[in-house]
C-alpha cells in the first residue's frame, strides 16, 4: 500500500509499531504536494515540515499524532509561513502568531506541510473567488472542488496529505467534501477555537477537518476541542470526543428534511442519498420525514447576516499595520478605497456593501435585525426536530460538482449551492458530509446532523453508515 | 456589479414576508454569558515584530498617508 | 447680551480610562509613556483572525462607577460595534456598547454652595480607546505634518463613557459637576482623572433656548476641553457665539467645535451633517455581561464613604463652609488627614489650621500633611495650646515650624523653646501701659479715632515680648488702657 493511501490512523499506528517513519510519510505526501496538478496549495513549506518529522521520529515517546502530514486552510493564521485567506490584499503578509487550533494540532504531533487554496476570505462555494486561481477537483480537472475551503478538500482527494483543515461558515467544509467524495465536519459552533481563524462571518464561522474516513475526522478533532481563553465564544468541552465504532443503528432515528429532498436538488443527487439512507433501516434504525418550516429562508437569512458580520471584519485592511497598500494614494481617503480597491475581489466587494447596506441607518431593522429573527425561527425549527429524532439528514449540496465557470456569471446560482448546508450553520449544529455514491461519475455527499454538542453521536451515526454504505470509489487514475 | 447586486437584494427581501415583531433576535446560536479575562499583564510583543508586516514605518510607528 | 432671555442647556460627555493593569480586551499591560508599539499585541493591533477578550476588572469598575453615579447595574449587557474608518483604529471599528449598556439612567449628587444637587445620568458605558495618531513636524498639527504615524500602545485601554442629561445651565456649575464628578472617580480608583494627561476627558453639548421654553435648540459639541477652567471658559464662550448668533438673525448649525483657550476662540471642527452612520451592531465575538446581582450588591455595599456624602457631613456637622469641603477634600488624603484631626479637635480649628498655616508651611518644604511630621495628635495639640491661651498665635506657629523640621512634642518644644503665653494680666497691663507711655504722638492719635493705630501697639508688644502675648488680648487691653491713661 502507498504510503499516501493510508487512512490517518493507519499511518499512526504503523509508526507506533516502527513499520514507518513520520520522515517517509511526509515526504511521500511532499512529493505529491509539490507535483501539485490540482492547485491545492498556496504555500508549502517543506524544510520545516520535514525538520518536523524527523524531530518527531527522534523522540523517545511520540505524540499521539505522530507526524502525519497536515494541510491548512490559507484562512488560517501560521506563525511566520504566508498566509493569504485567498486574497492580494494580504499577499506576502506572514503571520506573527499561530491559530490556536493549528498549534494545539502540532503540539499533538501534526506536521503542517502548507498552506491551502481557497475562495477569497471564505466567500465563495466553488474556491473560483480564489486570487491566485482556483483549485481542480481530482475527480475531474474540469470542475470545482467547491468551495470555500476547495484546496483543503482536493489536497485530501487527492492524496497529497490524508487529513486537512478547513472552515466552514455557510457549508465551506461539507460541501467541498461533498463534491471531492471526502469526509467533512463542521463542529458546533464554538467547539474549536476560532483565535487564529481570519474572520469572515463571526457568528458562523467554525473550523473543522478534512478526512477520508469518519474515524480519521474524529481523531483530528479530538485534538481540537475545548475552550481557549483566546476566543470567549469557545466552549468548555463536556466529554472527550470518543473514536466512532459503533456498526448499527437500532433505535436511531433519522430525520429526513423534506424541503432538502425535492426540486432544487438534482435527481442524481437525492437518488444516491435516498439509497444510503436506506442503510439506516437495514441497520436498526428509523427514517422519519421531518419538516424545518423556515429553512428555505436560510439562504436569504445567511446573505444578511454573512455579509453584515464580514463588512465589519474585513474593514481592518486598510494598508496600515499589514499587507497590500496602494502605491499612488494622494491622501487618507484615496488610500483607504485604492488599497481596498485594488486588493479586494468582486465577490468580497459585493458581500462588503451588500453587508453594509444591511447594516446602515434605517435599514438595520428591516435586513440585519429581521435575518436575526428569522434566524431565532430556523434554531427552533431544529430544537423542534430534535424533539421527534436523533440525527437529521440531506444531501449535502444540491448537484455535483459542477464545470468551472458555470456559475462565476450569476452570484445567485454560485449561493444556491449552500442552501442545504446553510440552515445548519445559521442553527449552529455540528454536521458532517460522508461520500455516499456517485452521480454521473461524480461523488454525492450525505449530510447529517445533530443537536449542539452532539459530535460524539454525529460521528457514531456517520461511522455506521460509512460502513454500511461502502463507499469505495476513488478519483480516475488513483489507481487500486 | 450594479445588477449582480440588485438581484441578490431582491433575492434577500424575502425575510420581508414573515411578521416577527415578537421573536428574540439572534446574536449567538449556542448561549454563552460572563466570558472574562483576568486583569494580568501578558508579554506584548517586541515592537520590532509589531512592526515587521508594516507596509511603511516611520519613526518607530506605522506611516499613514498624508492626512490632509 | 440680555442673559435672563436665554436659558442655556448643557450635557457633559465624559471619557475615563480605566484604572486596570491591562487592556479592555488583550492581556496588554497598560502602557505610561514607553517607546512606541511596544505594548501591543495581535488582537490591539486588529492582525486577521484575533479576537477580543473582556477584561473582567473593567467590568468590576465600571459596576462601581455606576453605582457611586446612583445608576441602574443592567441585568445583561452587550458589546456593539461602532463602525468607522480611522488610522487609530486598527479594527475599523471600536468595541463599545450601544443598546444594552452596563449602567442605566442614575443621578449623580453633587454639593454647590447652595446646597446638594443631583444631575441626571443618562447612562455609563464600557468601550475602548483608539490608538495615538502623532503628527511629525509643522508643530503636531495635522494640517502641517511632514507624516503622521500610529503608535498603538494606547489602543485598546478601557474607557468608562458617562454620558450626563442636558441639565446644566452654565459653565461654572458645568465646571463644578466636573471637579466632584472626578473627585468621586479617583476617590473609588475607578480613574487616575488626570484632565491634562488625557486620562479623564470632557465634551460638552451646548444648545440655547428662550428662558422658559420646553423645546431643546440645536446644539453643538464642544470637544476635548482638559481642564475644569477651559471647560467653564470654553461653555460661557460658546454659550455667548450662540446667543450672539441668534440675536444677530442666524441660526445656529449642529456642528463640532474646538474651543482654544489661549485666544478664546472657537473653530468648527466638522459639520455634523456629514454626521456619521456608525452602523451598530451588537459584537458577534463578545458574549453577554450578566452581572450576578449578589456579586453586585457585594461590590456596591462595600464601598467608602462617597466624596460628596463626606463633604456634606463636614459641612453639616463640623459647620464647615462649603469652601472648606472643597478645599479640604482634595485629594483625598488631605480629607482623612483632616478628618483624623477633627477626631481630636474642634473641627472648625481643625479645618482652619490645615488648609491654612500647616499646608502652606509644608508647601514651602514640598511636603504634605500625610507625609510629614505634623502628625494628627501633634497638630491638635498646638491646637489645644492655642485654644487653652497657654500658647499665642505667632507662638503656636513657630510651634508648629519646629515639629514641621524636627518632629517632637508641641508642649515640650513650647517649655524647650520658652514660648508659653504670657498669661499675667498685671504684667500685659504693665507692658501695654509701657508702651503707651512710650508712645504719646500714636496713643494720641489713637484716642482720636485712628483705630488702625492698635496695630501698632500690637507689633511693638509682639516685638517686647517674642510673640509671646495673645496679639488679640493685646489690642483689647490697648483700646481700655489708651481710654484711661
Amino acid at each position: 500500500m502507498a504510503l499516501t493511501d493510508l487512512t490517518a490512523e493507519q499511518a499512526i499506528a504503523a509508526i507506533g509499531a516502527g513499520q514507518i517513519s513520520a520522515t517517509d510519510l511526509v515526504t511521500a505526501h511532499l512529493a505529491r504536494a509539490e507535483r501539485d496538478d490540482w492547485h491545492s496549495f498556496l504555500a508549502i513549506d517543506s524544510e520545516g515540515a520535514l525538520a518536523r518529522a524527523r524531530e518527531i521520529d527522534a523522540m523517545p515517546e511520540r505524540p499521539p499524532l505522530a507526524g502525519v502530514p497536515i494541510a491548512i486552510k490559507d484562512a488560517l493564521s501560521t506563525r511566520d509561513l504566508p498566509t493569504t485567506a485567498g486574497s492580494k490584499i494580504l499577499e506576502g503578509f506572514r503571520p506573527i502568531y499561530t491559530a490556536t487550533c493549528v498549534a494545539r494540532l502540532e503540539q499533538a504531533g501534526a506536521v503542517v506541510i502548507g498552506k491551502t487554496n481557497m475562495d477569497e476570505f471564505a466567500m465563495g462555494s466553488s474556491c473560483e473567488n480564489s486570487a491566485f486561481g482556483p483549485s481542480l477537483n481530482p475527480w475531474d480537472a474540469t470542475r470545482v472542488p467547491g468551495g470555500s475551503s476547495g484546496g483543503s478538500a482536493s489536497a485530501v482527494a487527492a492524496r497529497q496529505v490524508p487529513w486537512s483543515l478547513g472552515s466552514d461558515t455557510g457549508g465551506s467544509i461539507r460541501q467541498p467534501a461533498a463534491l471531492c467524495g471526502i469526509v467533512g465536519l463542521k463542529p458546533t459552533y464554538g467547539a474549536v477555537s476560532r483565535y487564529g481563524l481570519i474572520a469572515f462571518a463571526s457568528s458562523l464561522d467554525q473550523v473543522g477537518p478534512f478526512a477520508r474516513t469518519v474515524r480519521d475526522a474524529a481523531l483530528l478533532l479530538q485534538r481540537m476541542v475545548g475552550r481557549d481563553p483566546m476566543d470567549a465564544t469557545s466552549l468548555d468541552w463536556p466529554e472527550p470526543i470518543a473514536l466512532p465504532n459503533a456498526e448499527r443503528l437500532d433505535g436511531v432515528r433519522v430525520g429526513v428534511i423534506e424541503e432538502l429532498m425535492g426540486e432544487g436538488i438534482e435527481p442524481g443527487v437525492r437518488a444516491a442519498c435516498q439509497a444510503a439512507l436506506e442503510h439506516v433501516r437495514a441497520l436498526g434504525g428509523t427514517l422519519v420525514p421531518i419538516e424545518l418550516p423556515h429553512a428555505h429562508y436560510g439562504l436569504a437569512t445567511y446573505y444578511l447576516i454573512a455579509p453584515a458580520e464580514c463588512s465589519a471584519n474585513l474593514a481592518r485592511f486598510d494598508g496600515i499595520r499589514y499587507g497590500h497598500r496602494s502605491a499612488d494614494a494622494e491622501n487618507l481617503l484615496e488610500h483607504y478605497e485604492r488599497t481596498r480597491g485594488e486588493g479586494f475581489g468582486a465577490e468580497v466587494k459585493r458581500r462588503i456593501m451588500l453587508g453594509t447596506f444591511a447594516l446602515s441607518a434605517g435599514y438595520y431593522d428591516a435586513y440585519y435585525g429581521q435575518a436575526q429573527r428569522v434566524r431565532t425561527l430556523i434554531i427552533e425549527d431544529f430544537a423542534e426536530a430534535f424533539r421527534q429524532v436523533d440525527v437529521v439528514a440531506s444531501p449535502t449540496s444540491p448537484s455535483v460538482a459542477f464545470p468551472l465557470g458555470e456559475r462565476t456569471d450569476d452570484p445567485l446560482s454560485m449561493y444556491l449551492s449552500d442552501v442545504c448546508t446553510i440552515p445548519v450553520s445559521l442553527a449552529g449544529l455540528p454536521s458532517i458530509s460522508i461520500p455516499c455514491g456517485l452521480s454521473d461519475g461524480l461523488p454525492v455527499g450525505l449530510q447529517l446532523a445533530a443537536p449542539a454538542f452532539g459530535e460524539n453521536r454525529l460521528l457514531s451515526v456517520a461511522h455506521a453508515l460509512e460502513a454500511a454504505i461502502g463507499f469505495r470509489d476513488r478519483p480516475a487514475g488513483f489507481g487500486e | 456589479m450594479q445588477d449582480e447586486l440588485s438581484a441578490i437584494l431582491e433575492y434577500v427581501d424575502q425575510v420581508q414576508e414573515l411578521d416577527l415583531g415578537a421573536v428574540v433576535p439572534t446574536t449567538h446560536a449556542i448561549p454563552l454569558e460572563n466570558v472574562f479575562r483576568d486583569d494580568v499583564p501578558k508579554p506584548s510583543v517586541p515592537a520590532e515584530l509589531a512592526l515587521r508586516e508594516a507596509p511603511e514605518v516611520l519613526a518607530g510607528g506605522f506611516a499613514v498617508p498624508r492626512m490632509g | 447680551m440680555s442673559p435672563s432671555k436665554w436659558e442655556a442647556v448643557i450635557g457633559i460627555e465624559i471619557h475615563a480610562q480605566l484604572l486596570t493593569r491591562t487592556k479592555m480586551f488583550c492581556g496588554c499591560a497598560l502602557s505610561f509613556g514607553d517607546p512606541p508599539n511596544t505594548h501591543t499585541c495581535p488582537v490591539c493591533l486588529a492582525h486577521p483572525g484575533a479576537l477580543p477578550v473582556a477584561n473582567r476588572e473593567a467590568i468590576r469598575l465600571a459596576i462601581i462607577a455606576g453605582h457611586a453615579l446612583g445608576c441602574e447595574i443592567a441585568e445583561r449587557s452587550v458589546f456593539a460595534r461602532k463602525n468607522y474608518f480611522y488610522p487609530d483604529l486598527p479594527k475599523a471599528y471600536q468595541i463599545s456598547q450601544y443598546d444594552e449598556p452596563i449602567c442605566g439612567p442614575g443621578r449623580f449628587r453633587y454639593l454647590t454652595e447652595h446646597g446638594e444637587k443631583a444631575l441626571g445620568i443618562t447612562r455609563a458605558h464600557l468601550e475602548e480607546d483608539a490608538a495615538k495618531l502623532i503628527h511629525l513636524g509643522g508643530e503636531g498639527r495635522r494640517a502641517d505634518a511632514e507624516g503622521s504615524v500610529v503608535d498603538f500602545n494606547r489602543g485598546g485601554t478601557p474607557l468608562l463613557e458617562i454620558v450626563t442629561e442636558p441639565e446644566l445651565h452654565d459653565g461654572a456649575d458645568a465646571a463644578v459637576f466636573l471637579k466632584q464628578l472626578r473627585q468621586t472617580l479617583v476617590h473609588l480608583r475607578i480613574t487616575d482623572g488626570s484632565m491634562e494627561q488625557g486620562s479623564m476627558r470632557a465634551d460638552a453639548n451646548i444648545s440655547i433656548r428662550l428662558a422658559g421654553a420646553s423645546a431643546l435648540g440645536t446644539k453643538t459639541e464642544l470637544k476635548n476641553m482638559n481642564s475644569f477652567t477651559f471647560l467653564e471658559r470654553g461653555i460661557t464662550a460658546e454659550i455667548e457665539r450662540q446667543i450672539a448668533v441668534v440675536e444677530s438673525g442666524g441660526v445656529v448649525t449642529q456642528e463640532t467645535l474646538h474651543y482654544e483657550p489661549t485666544t478664546g476662540q472657537i473653530t468648527s471642527l466638522r459639520s455634523k451633517e456629514e454626521a456619521h452612520d456608525y452602523r451598530y451592531f451588537p459584537e458577534p465575538d463578545l458574549v453577554p455581561v450578566v452581572p450576578d446581582r449578589a456579586w453586585v450588591d457585594e461590590l456596591c455595599g462595600g464601598l467608602p464613604e462617597l466624596p460628596v456624602d463626606r463633604r456634606a457631613r463636614w459641612i453639616h456637622d463640623f459647620g464647615l463652609t462649603f469652601e472648606d469641603a472643597e478645599v479640604l477634600s482634595e485629594p483625598a488624603q488631605l480629607g482623612d488627614y483632616f478628618e483624623q484631626v477633627a477626631a481630636l479637635a474642634p473641627p472648625k480649628s481643625a479645618a482652619n489650621w490645615v488648609r491654612g498655616d500647616v499646608r502652606a508651611l509644608l508647601r514651602e518644604r514640598g511636603q504634605e500633611p500625610w507625609d510629614s511630621e505634623v502628625t494628627p495628635s501633634a497638630l491638635a495639640e498646638i491646637i489645644g495650646l492655642v485654644d487653652a491661651r497657654e500658647v499665642s498665635l505667632p507662638s503656636a506657629k513657630a510651634v508648629l515650624a519646629r515639629v514641621i523640621d524636627h518632629g517632637g512634642e508641641p508642649r515640650a518644644i513650647v517649655t524647650e523653646l520658652g514660648l508659653g503665653a504670657i498669661q499675667d494680666e498685671a504684667a500685659l497691663i504693665a507692658l501695654v501701659d509701657g508702651l503707651i507711655a512710650e508712645n504719646p504722638v500714636q496713643a494720641q492719635q489713637l484716642r482720636d479715632g485712628k483705630d488702625k493705630l492698635v496695630g501698632f501697639f500690637v507689633g511693638q508688644a509682639m516685638k517686647a515680648t517674642q510673640g509671646r502675648a495673645d496679639p488679640a488680648r493685646i489690642g483689647d487691653l490697648v483700646r481700655e488702657r489708651v481710654a484711661v491713661g
